[in-house]
């Protein structure tokens, strides 16, 4: 038999898990905002703020606090004071956009950067074997956020269940046929057509190098010129990935 | 499938090495009729995986008998004459005390310790680990140990922090029930981290042993009021980097054997 120990010994926790229904946003906001200045001074005060946090965001759907979370974290986290749930309630905002606040890779500090690679790992351009962030990283970081987010949706992986989280993924097959996904199912609002489902027969069965290319490439050449999109993505896979491939080459 | 050394294995072999009904017979008959190749340099390797997968189903069922409490990283308890509790929550080795003394001692005056389920997964695969490889060798492999869920996990274990879709499902699989609708304050049961034991059933620290239902209806009761999602149990596991460990183990079988 297991011993469970009430994770909230503390009343105003516990009032909050059984009545933040009927806790109005307004109150729930003020007490937030009165916790803020007290951030990393005790662990029962952070677990009541990361509570009312969680409940903003969660609940109200407030991503005003976003800035307000990711400070917090880095703050705590440069004293070694516990971010976990913290983290974990930064993450469940769904908000693709709001990685762009973790903009510590640049920082003076290394742990910062260390604690913005780790959150940010599951970006391609990350480097986390780099100890000091280059501004090149935060540029390519930006330019894949730009690229991708009409096609991310929120897995809801978090810290708990692996060692590097991929809180949100990208909809490759979406991309391929640039069409945005919802981002909590990561299936286009609207269904595919029969020639589409059709595309996606041969581009599933590719291995992740050639979606990957193909997708990119795809995007590319949509913005650039929608007609010869139109023309290429008529060829059959295998002259898509040999066009794709030349172009890179170029 | 079983390969070793590159030959399709005749199970029959060796199968009845173990026990009738026991885990070990299990895990190769699924193994052995799985379209999945399962290869493996040696049949030693094999063995070792088996042995030690067996070692982590027993870890799991004494931990649940143990008195450890679940508790959140906040709450989290430690003796503090074998670990030092940082302010994460996390346990870190105090200096001067052997890695093999701190792990039994979690076993021994398990009600003074307190964590979360990922962290629990970690104490039951050194448990596991110190039970094969034996005192010496284990405090030469892992010299520093840090507990706080995948955040610190040493290199020798770090396979176990990555789930992924498998063809088959194995006794000392790491397995997760995912918690979609959680009450977001209470965010421990957002998901739950299992060790697979056998025939559907499996152990989660803060739930204890039972099949994926019960584990799920456990879960279910931390959600969101009106939750629309139950919990339910992801099609991955994770495991140890079996063959890696097995050549350390023989490794220093044989180095032993030499000295002697």
């Amino acid at each position: 038999m297991f011993r469970y120990i009430n994770t909230s010994s503390l009343p105003r926790i516990n009032y909050l898990a059984s009545d933040y229904k009927r806790i109005g946003y307004p109150v729930l906001k003020g007490m937030f905002e009165r916790g803020v200045v007290q951030n990393g001074q005790s662990n029962d005060n952070d677990e009541f703020l990361d509570a009312t946090a969680t409940l903003l965001i969660k609940i109200h759907k407030d991503n005003t606090i976003l800035p307000i979370i990711v400070d917090m974290i880095f703050f705590r986290n440069r004293k070694g004071l516990f971010t976990h749930d913290l983290i974990w309630a930064f993450f469940q905002a769904r908000e693709p956009n709001s990685l762009m606040l973790i903009n510590y890779l640049n920082s003076e500090d290394v742990s910062d950067v260390k604690l913005a690679c780790k959150l940010l790992d599951f970006v391609p351009s990350i480097d986390m074997t780099m100890g000091k962030g280059s501004n090149n990283q935060y540029v390519a970081f930006f330019y894949w956020l730009n690229e991708n987010y009409p096609f991310l949706y929120f897995t809801g992986e978090s810290f708990q269940r692996t060692s590097k989280p991929i809180p949100y993924i990208v909809a490759l097959d979406a991309k391929y046929l640039c069409r945005r996904v919802s981002l909590y199912t990561g299936k286009p609002f609207i269904t595919y057509t029969e020639k589409e489902i059709n595309l996606l027969g041969y581009f599933n069965n590719l291995d992740e190098d050639n979606k990957l290319l193909l997708s990119t490439f795809s995007l590319r050449i949509y913005y650039e010129n929608i007609y010869l999109w139109i023309s290429w993505i008529n060829h059959s896979i295998t002259k898509q990935i040999s066009i794709a491939e030349a172009s890179l080459r170029a | 499938m079983i390969i070793i050394s590159s030959n399709i294995a005749k199970v029959d072999t060796f199968i009845n090495e173990y026990k009738p009904n026991g885990i070990e017979r299990d895990i190769i008959t699924k193994m052995d009729l799985s379209k999945e190749r399962y290869e493996y340099n040696s049949l030693n390797q094999l063995q070792f995986e088996l042995k030690l997968r067996k070692n982590i189903v027993i870890a799991a069922i004494r931990l649940n008998e143990d008195d450890m409490s679940f508790t959140t990283f906040r709450k989290s308890m430690c003796n503090l004459d074998y670990w030092d509790r940082t302010e994460e929550g996390g346990f870190i080795l105090k200096k001067g005390i052997t890695p093999s003394a701190a792990i039994e001692d979690i076993s021994i005056n398990s009600s003074e310790y307190g964590t979360e389920c990922a962290t629990a997964m970690i104490i039951i695969y050194y448990q596991a680990l110190l039970n094969i490889f034996g005192e010496k060798l284990f405090n030469e492999l892992f010299p520093e140990i840090q507990l706080m869920n995948w955040h610190y996990i040493d290199n020798l274990l770090e396979d176990a922090g990555y789930l992924e879709k498998r063809s088959d499902y194995l006794p000392g699989d790491r397995r997760y029930f995912y918690n979609p609708d959680v009450n977001p304050v209470k965010p421990e049961w957002q998901g739950e981290n299992v060790i697979e034991l056998a025939n559907g059933i499996y152990f989660g620290h803060g739930i204890g042993i039972g099949n994926a239902e019960e584990i799920i209806s456990e879960l279910n009761k931390f959600r969101i009021e009106d939750a629309k999602e139950a919990a339910y149990l992801l099609d991955t596991a994770a495991r140890l980097d079996f063959k890696n460990l097995a050549d350390i183990y023989y490794k220093s079988l044989s180095t032993s054997t030499n000295k002697n």
